[in-house]
């Protein structure tokens, strides 16, 4: 039972997002609106049931401390204090990896694309000597393959309902997102120089990665340092929306990738954040069996047309400035 | 435990600089029990002997009776497990077996103290903190009081409840003890372990040391050959072991039958699975006991031992009751060596006896307060704090000057005009403009008189020709006898920005056989690197190279880890240190370390942005 409780209770899933444009996108998602106690974390609704005395809740929306993998680290260690959840879902942006395929083309994901982590590969911190450039490793939790299956699920479904949650017009006309699964690539800084050592490394080390951003090794990280015991084993998924390209070579494209990652952001946090709720509220209708000592939990909304309807006329939102 | 219930009470401060002004919302226990089972984590740091582990016990207590939950635990008492595993991960693990083994459940709420985090060494220490750090984060019905000195750590103030303590009103402590007066043994015992020792023993001594030296005398009849033979081996544990944990077999080698028996039997020494004197401050009292009947030079070696390498300084207030030598010249001797140092015994001399002179006061305020404009963020914040601690007039002052000439002005309004002449050589030197003269430097800088020659020191790095005569100070480094006046040449090249300064730090970095010369020149490297494009890829890849050897030294290690992060700074800075980082990630020993390093990273480009 204590396994669960958290020091503010327990939810069984906390969405954790980067910047503050990711947190509104998935606080308006999700219409997570009411701080539980202090805890800097948001939900749509009060406790509904009990816990070693604690409340509990469906979800709950909290925000990192910062970009990248130490605030996310740190983040991630508080969420998992405060809230014991069964799964964890890190949502926001990511540069989409593109490479030159054997006959000429451009491969990878397209500006608004969704990108689902199978694989957290770490790129920063090798050793360099004469010899080059040695890759260096570290141990952390990776996404969870139930999680990639429940996501995929969604992704395979033929009524896109989770579509209808994008609040955000695209910056193209007619965009209709794709959904990609595959690895990515974690640095501590924004990657957008094609002719970087550092950059031109990662991709070329790393070639079936997909998508590179800031923040899951962190999680991945956290996750790993807290797992001590054989009764609690949260399961998380990385969730991105993509807001640039970044590409392998100068050859494909030496534009520095900052403006159209101010463009494309507010798209790309949006189509996470819809298909974040489409996953939130699928976990939600599972049940956690009852076992000696946690009395599990029914699935929920009891009755799904409660599940809030957002509405589908899309907006222009206000941004944080591109990160 | 106190005897009598003392009228002190927990403070609850949001931050170090309230906490180390004793700022803050006075708390009962049941409020500071509240607070800490909702942040889960939660310091107590106060001076030596004033309540904290008082203070936590009674957090123990009620916890126990609110929630049938509770555990005190002694830092000492897992120091040798830890000394022998490698990184907060695996501190956490102890950590977390040793409260299982005292059959606390994870299932209930309970309360964990960890008493003394100031009395084991710095690194082990930091991987106390982040050991309960993460085990309050794995088990949240768990949460932890840690005692601790007065000391700004790194913390996510989020997480952390932070308290300091109360000191005894006046008026009980006059209550208690009616022979004490207004003035200087009033402001000893309204510190509870003096006060506790005079209503135990009617002990109304005058000073903190000769109350230990009554306590002593009246409990086990130590005194004469016994007092000597009871410090030489006090003041040997702390040498050969740095912590104030005690070998048993060399207590029973070393001491007579009758002495060992004596401090065993009225508990002055405890002989449990982690031999150990009953209180810090006793242990603290007989090595600087040692120190001062010896007449011992203070070389950096003695005072790193009386001090476990600067990492706690109650032993150098008590040096500065005992010693007989001037207590001008303790200071110096204090701040050649560590400038956090004399500011401690400054605001500890200034607490209880004022044997310091008012000139010396304005020479140690001085000196630090000029480096609150120091390039490392981390230096003057640690300075700042060190004259908040200081607490008089004239800190307060220098803290919200606006650079040092505001703070020679202050200087010259608060000393009287009849001043010494070795105040007047000091004070000349301090406020020298960039045209002095470079021989002079030199001299000054070779001075046997620590303060004057930091002071040279300082003002060479003003130095208007500096480029061109930094040769003498290169050679000073590398061929000085004088470790004092190596460390000084050090912190002088760091402002300059030749790469024959970066040869000489660098030889330093590798051959000097006193750390604290390799601490000031891995400092100046670094500054060099800082300030010089043109420099800054050839210090930090020669430091990169250096990785194995500046990562297994924790104080060099520390002190990247302090300078490293920079607000004013090129905006490549990250990238141009990434190689060092790098480094020193690849080479970690363990994960936890690894983390460090990372988190080093993340701290680099955050002050880079602001």
């Amino acid at each position: 039972l204590s396994q669960l409780v958290g020091r503010f209770g327990h939810a069984r899933v906390v969405v954790l997002t980067v910047i503050s444009a990711e947190f509104l996108a998935m606080q308006r998602a999700l219409s997570a609106n009411d701080e539980v106690g202090t805890s800097g974390a948001f939900t749509s609704t009060g406790s509904i049931a009990k816990l070693g005395g604690k409340p509990v809740f469906p979800f709950v929306v909290m925000q990192l401390d910062d970009r990248s993998n130490t605030p996310a680290a740190s983040s991630l260690r508080r969420a998992v204090e405060y809230f014991r959840p069964e799964f964890v879902l890190l949502v926001g942006v990511a540069g989409g990896i593109i490479r030159l395929t054997a006959d000429g083309l451009h491969d990878g994901p397209a500006l608004g694309d969704l990108y689902i982590a199978t694989y957290v590969h770490y790129a920063e911190y090798s050793k360099s000597d004469s010899e080059g450039r040695h890759q260096r490793y570290y141990p952390i939790q990776q996404p969870s393959i139930n999680l990639v299956n429940h996501a995929l699920a969604i992704s395979r479904n033929p009524v896109k309902s989770w579509l209808e949650g994008i609040q955000v017009s695209p910056p193209a006309e007619a965009h209709v997102p794709s959904i990609h699964s595959g690895e990515v690539v974690v640095v501590e800084a924004v990657a957008g120089d094609p002719e970087a050592e550092s950059q031109r490394f990662f991709i070329d080390h790393f070639d079936h990665a997909g998508a590179v951003e800031m923040e899951s090794n962190g999680v991945g990280r956290g996750l790993a340092d807290l797992a001590d015991n054989v009764h609690y084993a949260p399961q998380w998924l990385t969730i991105r929306g993509i807001s640039d390209h970044v590409f392998a070579t100068s050859e494909l494209s030496d534009v520095d990738n900052h403006e159209e990652r101010a463009t494309w952001k507010p798209y790309a946090s949006a189509v996470a954040s819809a298909f974040a709720k489409a996953l939130v509220y699928r976990l939600l209708s599972t049940t956690r069996e009852e076992v000696d000592g946690d009395p599990g939990a029914v699935p929920w909304p009891p009755n799904p047309a409660e599940i809030p309807v957002v509405s589908a006329a899309r907006e222009t939102v206000d941004t944080e400035g591109a990160s | 435990m106190n005897s009598v219930n003392f009228d002190y009470k927990l403070v609850a401060a949001d931050n170090f600089d309230d906490l180390l002004t004793r700022h803050g919302m006075v708390a009962e226990t049941e409020s500071a029990l509240s607070l800490v089972m909702s942040k889960g984590r939660s310091l107590i740091q106060a001076r030596g002997g004033e309540g904290k582990s008082t203070l936590a016990n009674r957090l123990v207590a009620q916890a126990i009776a609110d929630q049938g939950q509770g555990l005190f635990l002694r830092s000492l008492d897992w120091a040798n497990v830890l000394s022998t595993s490698t990184g907060g991960s695996n501190a956490a693990s102890e950590l977390a077996i040793l409260i299982g083994q005292h059959s606390i459940a994870s299932t209930k709420d309970a309360l964990i103290v960890i008493d003394g985090v100031n009395e084991v060494s710095r690194d082990l220490s930091e991987r106390v903190i982040e050991a309960a750090d993460l085990v309050a984060a794995r088990n949240p019905r768990w949460s932890f009081v840690l005692t601790d000195r007065l000391h700004r750590r790194d913390l996510a103030l989020s997480d952390w409840a932070l308290f300091t303590l109360t000191q005894v009103s006046p008026g009980l402590v006059r209550q208690l003890v009616p022979g004490s007066s207004a003035g200087v043994t009033t402001a000893i015992l309204q510190n509870p372990f003096y006060l506790d020792r005079a209503t135990q023993g009617n002990l109304g001594s005058a000073t903190r040391a000769s109350q230990h030296e009554e306590y002593l005398r009246i409990h086990s009849s130590v005194e004469g050959d016994d007092l000597a033979s009871l410090g030489a081996f006090a003041f040997a544990q702390y040498s050969e072991r740095a912590t104030r944990s005690i070998d048993a077999r060399q207590a029973s080698g070393q001491l007579s039958p009758s002495l060992l028996e004596r401090i065993t039997d009225s508990g002055i020494y405890v002989a449990d699975e982690n031999p150990h004197f009953e209180h810090h401050l006793i242990a603290d009292y007989l090595a600087a006991q040692h120190v001062a009947h010896k007449q011992m030079a203070l070389t950096y070696e003695v005072l790193d031992a009386l001090t476990f390498k600067a990492t706690s300084f109650d032993a150098l207030a008590l040096l500065l009751d005992l010693d007989s030598r001037a207590a001008d010249d303790l200071v110096r001797s204090v701040y050649d060596w560590n400038m956090y140092g004399a500011g401690y015994l400054l605001s500890e001399d200034r607490a209880s006896a004022s044997k310091i002179s008012v000139e010396m006061e304005a020479v140690v305020i001085g000196m630090l307060g000029d480096r609150q404009y120091d390039l490392f963020p981390a230096t003057s914040t640690q300075v700042r704090d060190a004259l908040r601690v200081i607490d008089t007039d004239l800190a307060a002052e220098v803290l919200a000057a606006s650079d040092r000439w505001a703070i020679a002005s202050m200087i010259e309004t608060a000393i009287p005009d009849t001043r010494s002449d070795w105040f007047e050589h000091w004070f000349d030197t301090f406020k020298s403009s960039s045209q002095v003269e470079h021989q002079d430097l030199v001299a000054q800088l070779t001075s046997s008189d620590s303060i004057v020659g930091w002071a040279a020191s300082n003002a060479a790095r003003r130095s208007a020709n500096l480029g061109a005569e930094s040769e003498s100070f290169r050679r000073i480094l590398i061929e000085s006898p004088y470790v004092q006046h190596r460390w000084r040449a050090a912190h002088v090249l760091g402002a300059t920005g030749h790469v024959e300064s970066v040869s000489a730090l660098l030889t330093a970095l590798d051959n000097d056989e006193s750390v604290w010369v390799k601490y000031g020149s891995i400092r100046g490297l670094i500054e060099i690197a800082a300030k010089h494009d043109t420099l800054s890829a050839l210090v930090l890849g020669s430091l990169a190279r250096r990785a194995g050897s500046v990562g297994d030294n924790s104080i060099l290690a520390r002190e990247v880890a302090r300078a490293l992060p920079l607000t004013v700074v090129a905006p490549d800075w990250p990238e141009v240190t990434e190689p060092l980082v790098s480094a020193l990630w690849a080479r970690a020993r363990s994960v936890s370390e690894q983390d460090t390093w990372a988190r080093l990273g993340a701290s680099v480009r955050k002050y880079a942005e602001k």
